[in-house]
């Protein structure tokens, strides 16, 4: 629910209490001030109704006059003061029962003493909370009209650089090179608003960009002293003294060195690619590039005895000679090393779509975690977790799909969208 | 054969030296871009390593001096750099190779061994042992004068063991030098045991003496048994 549907729903509630209230209120007030002004008339219109009564030569019981039903019964002295009292009558026309504003009192006409009875019909009060009510409903449907009109105005003008900054932190992407600039605003909250977003989204980007510079920083300075460590291993190995224990040693030393080397390598890669140091792309005919590789790796593919299926169609693809090739690599080699000894291996390119089948062992770790750095599905510690995540840096910085399924003993990786209109 | 070689790291450039002069070759030490260029300006090398990254100047400075001043000799940048910009800058400079740190001693030996060879125009682009006699521009290999087929990566092998003789190499090294930087994802030991397997096969069957030894789990020698 929007915050302007929140309050608007507050004011609501509190102006229909507020109509409910107000309007009970004057239907009391205008209540008794109609009674009381009806009295005041009856009162006065009873010296005249005395003066009439006096000039007549016998009283009437009960007679029509100044708009009041006055009745008069004769009684032995003059007790009663003016007293009102509220009654019905019934009345023939209507066919049903009427409030009447009776005042009673009792006087001396010619002599005899009278007690007189004026009846007037009220102003009936059905009538009164009816027009009272139809009024305030009628002034709550206009406020509530302004009440939309007005939200709509506001969400439209005064939220406006409010949804403006929203739009931008949505679209934030850290990794884009200009800076995301949240505009002043003329209200101080969202001007507030902004000026806390701009530090946010500064300050997040310069940590990024300041990871990024140490990740390849400490890439680059890590070469040499592993240059080093590599150089003096390979050194102590050509020494003819060295025992068996010395060379097992050494050996040890020796793949730990390698896999340093290639960790390094790999997380160089991924920080170059994330920092677009690859840039300008090539038009590339992909089933050739395949079929070159696929040769390259064809010492790899006998020494497992997997069995290669190829079917490959032409298709040019956009992109960067370097990273398309570790692309294929790491896709291709991937296939080849978690396959099984004898087990198959299918390429299929078409339609803009390169699909690597390859016999397996059931995955180890969620699929969706195959992508991530690090991941590793068997507990093979050759492997260093980062060809997957390569994989997919190029492919989200080239707009292809990637996508894994697997079935029964077989996994399928297929890259799609290879084809770019730029 | 004169090498020098121009690196700020006194270990790694001592290391080099070690394996280098091993096999008789001389080498010097530059560890600044100023006496890389004093050196360079006064002595004639076969083989000059550059690292770009130098105290006093950038390496590809040194690379444009180079290939004015000493067209004889073979230039190889070994770098910690390892950006393709580098790489085909270096090139086009006139550096004749490209090593991204860190390497093996046995690749670097092989490379420069590569490109002296490449280098000399006057006949002994061969290589003769003992009974092994190839022709690397036409990657032929004959033993005992009988012509004898090797695939590309087994003659790859076969010229990087001849390259570094008498020396221990690791599988490390082997895979690395057989698959280029496709070493690094694939766990490459069994396909090297593989073609090591069949390039011993190949040899004894022409008539060679297997000189293929392997050192315990570690790698392999070559040498008469």
């Amino acid at each position: 629910m929007k915050l302007l549907e929140r309050t608007s729903r507050y004011y609501l509630a509190f102006s229909l209490l507020a109509f409910l209230l107000t309007g009970s209120l004057l239907f009391a007030v205008l209540r008794y001030i109609i009674d009381a002004e009806m009295d005041d008339q009856v009162a006065d219109a009873s010296v005249r109704l005395d003066n009439y009564l006096e000039q007549l030569e016998t009283v009437p019981e009960s007679f029509y006059q100044l708009d009041a039903v006055i009745t008069t019964a004769p009684v032995a002295r003059v007790s009663l003061p003016f007293t009102f009292t509220d009654t019905v009558f019934f009345e023939p026309i209507e066919q049903e029962l009427e409030p009447y504003r009776t005042m009673t009192y009792d006087r001396l006409i010619n002599g005899r003493a009278y007690r007189i009875s004026v009846s007037r019909l009220k102003v009936e009060s059905q009538d009164l909370i009816l027009v009272l009510f139809l009024v305030s409903m009628a002034f709550f449907g206009l406020f509530l009209i302004g009440i939309y009109l007005l939200n709509r105005y506001l969400s439209r003008h005064l939220w406006q650089p409010f949804y403006g900054a929203l739009a931008q932190v949505r679209g934030f992407d850290l990794k884009r090179k200009e800076p995301t600039v949240f505009p002043p605003s003329a209200t101080e909250e969202f001007d507030q608003l902004n000026t806390a977003l701009n530090a946010l989204t500064t300050k997040l980007r310069n940590d990024y960009q300041a990871l990024r510079q140490f990740t390849d920083n400490a890439s680059h300075e890590l070469q040499t002293p592993l240059a080093i460590m590599r150089n003096q291993v390979d050194l102590m190995l050509q020494d003819p003294a060295r025992n068996e224990m010395d060379f097992s040693h050494l050996q040890h030393l020796s793949e730990a060195l390698d896999r340093l080397k290639k960790l390094n390598q790999a997380l160089l890669l991924l920080t170059r690619i994330e920092n677009d140091q690859f840039t300008g792309t090539e038009e590339i005919e992909l089933a050739d590039l395949l079929t070159n590789k696929l040769d390259q790796l064809e010492p790899m593919i006998e020494a497992r005895g997997l069995r290669l299926r190829s079917d490959l169609h032409r298709t040019c693809v956009r992109a960067h000679p370097v990273l398309l090739d570790v692309l294929l690599n790491n896709l291709l080699s991937n296939a080849i090393k978690h396959n099984l000894p004898g087990g198959r291996l299918e390429v299929t390119l078409v339609t803009g779509q390169l699909t690597i089948l390859n016999s397996g062992l059931p995955l180890r770790l969620p699929t969706e975690e195959l992508f991530q750095r690090f991941a590793k599905g068997e507990t093979d510690n050759q492997s260093l977790g980062l060809g997957l995540a390569i994989v997919q840096e190029i492919c989200k910085r080239y707009a292809f799909t990637i996508s894994f399924r697997t079935a029964g003993d077989h996994h399928e990786m297929t890259v799609g969208h290879l084809y770019r209109s730029t | 054969m004169k090498i020098l070689i121009i690196e700020d790291e006194p270990s790694l450039a001592a290391s080099m030296k070690s394996y280098l002069e091993v096999e008789g070759n001389r080498c010097e030490l530059a560890a600044t871009f100023d006496t890389a260029w004093e050196k360079t300006g006064l002595y004639d090398y076969d083989c000059i390593l550059v690292d770009l990254t130098l105290p006093g100047g950038n390496g590809l400075d040194l690379i444009r001096k180079l290939q004015e001043e000493q067209r004889g000799a073979g230039i190889i940048i070994v770098s910690a750099r390892d950006s393709l910009d580098d790489r085909i800058r270096g090139l086009e400079l006139g550096s004749d190779d490209y090593l991204p740190k860190p390497f093996h001693l046995a690749e670097l030996n092989a490379r420069i061994k590569a490109l002296v060879r490449r280098k000399q125009f006057h006949g002994n682009r061969h290589i003769d042992y003992r009974e092994l006699h190839l022709q690397p521009d036409e990657r032929s290999l004959s033993v005992n004068d009988q012509a004898v087929r090797l695939t590309r990566s087994e003659y790859d092998l076969l010229l990087y063991f001849l390259a570094n003789q008498n020396r221990v190499l690791t599988k490390e090294s082997v895979a690395e030098h057989l698959s280029g930087d496709q070493a690094d994802l694939l766990d490459s030991i069994d396909f090297i045991y593989s073609h090591v397997k069949n390039l011993r096969k190949k040899l004894t069957g022409a008539g060679a003496e297997d000189y293929i030894q392997s050192v315990y789990g570690l790698g392999y020698k070559w040498g008469p048994a």
